[in-house]
């Protein structure tokens, strides 16, 4: 069950870290072109979650 | 967990962001260039904002107006051409004129459109409409719009009122030999200093237009100037710089008989100390701020609006107003007092200059250089006695319903966006929020359709 938690967290975890520095990107290119919908800071509060549920996880 | 099923989920995972990202490009892109957007008052949109100034807005969600005017943005990604803006809203009956614009200029000129007139709603004269234009006669007598528009030269000009439809000015003062043997001297040398930008109208009976501007900065740290723009018919003839160091002289030599609208496009740091010209005519359009000078000594204005709008900054300002026989007593700095003219033209008295005088018509600052070449315009104080004849774009309705919904079309190719938003204003001409009087407009829904060009026919217009 646990590996079945990290792996998934895992992927969570990198899909954050790619979307994050896409939407970043997006933003620098073009300003409230993501920040008009959702915001960037609840982006990286989902990527820190789910980075600190992976080490857990994978500590266990 | 099988590699495979960790694989399935990274590519639902990527996809999922991939199709976010696609989301987002378009809504920025609008690739076939149509898109609308909604927005509430008790909602948080990116898009359309909240209104301000919230001092002139009540209610939990701020969206009841208690004060004239209003605004709010509404922030895109790109530019458009159109809007048509759709406004859900109920009244307290109270207020007979509602109106929305669009911000025009950076000199914060807005582009209104009526949303709701009740004098004209509640008017029981008969009403013909052709192609979007309204005519209502007291008495039927042209049985269609374009046979009025015809005959409209023997109408006399004070039986017919304007709301929203520009009607030609009049091309000419009949008997100007006569007016100019019994007006004064030049009525030039009676201007003050006037502060910031303005306009008037002036006549010329074929000849030279000649006017000299001298002008003066407040601050000569601030490298700001302006323009002199000189418009006959509506068309711009002629422009010319500002500047602060020597006097502008403005001749133009055997020009035609007619109306000239003069526009002073300044910034409040330009003082324009003397105006001097041979012409009669010379009526300031709707607006005129009295610069502050150390000895003024008595101003005399004369306007035909229907009532005017006074207010100061300077503390030294502070003063008691006569217009026409009633007094206007200015107590505070920053705050707009009104009065009613009884009759038009009305006389206005001043003892100290450095305040701001607007209203519906133009001023003067002698009797003889007042002439208003447009027709009569219908507003919230408008007497209709002895008009006959009212011709508008605006479609009277009189609905009973407590919530209306309004729609208002406006060109965004001619407006002004500033930091990625246009500018909407909702104006309701008398509403005050620090009266007695309990009036209010609440706003519903706003829905803003917007249409521009497509990505194609961005592509296409590209050039290196």
């Amino acid at each position: 069950m646990t590996q079945i938690i990290y792996l998934i967290t895992r992927e969570i975890f990198y899909v954050l870290l790619v979307a994050l520095i896409v939407f970043i990107a997006m933003e620098m290119l073009k300003p409230n072109m993501v920040q008009a919908y959702f915001s960037l800071n609840f982006v990286l509060i989902l990527w820190l979650a789910s980075g600190m549920v992976l080490l857990v996880s994978r500590k266990l | 967990m099988k590699l495979n099923n960790i694989l399935k989920l990274r590519i639902f995972l990527f996809s999922l962001l991939g199709l976010i990202i696609l989301f987002l490009i378009y809504q920025a892109v609008v690739p076939f260039g149509k898109i609308t957007y909604k927005g509430n008052a008790c909602g948080n949109s990116f898009f359309i904002s909240k209104l301000k100034p919230t001092d002139r807005t009540s209610g939990e969600c701020q969206n009841i107006i208690t004060g004239d005017p209003v605004y709010f943005n509404l922030n895109t990604q790109r530019t458009f051409d159109s809007a048509k803006v759709t406004v859900n809203y109920k009244t307290s009956d109270q207020n007979s004129i509602i109106e929305l614009g669009v911000l025009a200029d950076a000199q914060k000129h807005y582009l209104l459109k009526p949303l709701e007139n009740k004098i004209l709603d509640n008017l029981n004269w008969s009403t013909l409409s052709e192609n979007g234009i309204y005519l209502l006669q007291k008495k039927q007598k042209y049985e269609d719009v374009s046979k009025f528009l015809d005959n409209i030269k023997e109408i006399p000009r004070d039986k017919i009122a304007t709301y929203y439809y520009n009607l030609p000015n009049a091309n000419e003062i009949p008997n100007y030999g006569n007016y100019l043997a019994s007006s004064k001297a030049f009525p030039s040398d009676s201007i003050p200093a006037l502060r910031g930008a303005y306009q008037f109208y002036t006549y010329l009976e074929r000849g030279n237009l000649d006017f000299i501007f001298k002008f003066k900065k407040l601050d000569n740290d601030k490298n700001e100037a302006g323009s002199i723009d000189v418009y006959y018919k509506n068309n711009l003839i002629k422009q010319g710089d500002i500047s602060a160091n020597s006097p502008i002289e403005l001749t133009m030599e055997n020009q035609p008989t007619g109306f000239y609208k003069i526009a002073v496009n300044t910034s409040d740091n330009i003082i324009t100390e003397k105006i001097k010209s041979t012409q009669r005519i010379i009526s300031f359009i709707n607006k005129v701020q009295l610069a502050k000078t150390p000895e003024p000594g008595l101003i005399t204005m004369t306007t035909d609006s229907s009532e005017i709008f006074i207010r100061t900054v300077n503390p030294d300002s502070l003063q008691k107003i006569k217009i026409g026989n009633k007094i206007l007593n200015i107590t505070e700095t920053y705050k707009q007092f009104s009065q009613i003219t009884n009759s038009a033209p009305a006389d206005i008295k001043l003892a100290k200059d450095g305040v701001e005088i607007a209203g519906d018509g133009l001023f003067s600052f002698s009797a003889e250089a007042l002439y208003n070449p447009s027709y009569k315009k219908i507003n919230k104080n408008a007497n209709l006695e002895n008009v006959d004849y009212i011709i508008t774009k605006y479609a009277p309705n009189n609905s009973t319903d407590l919530w209306k919904t309004k729609t208002v079309e406006f060109d965004l190719k001619n407006s002004f966006r500033y930091e990625g938003a246009y500018g909407f204003i909702i104006s309701i001409p008398g509403l005050l929020a620090d009266d007695e009087i309990d009036d209010f407009i609440e706003l519903g829904n706003i829905e803003i359709k917007l249409k521009g060009r497509t990505l194609f026919e961005k592509v296409l217009s590209f050039k290196f």
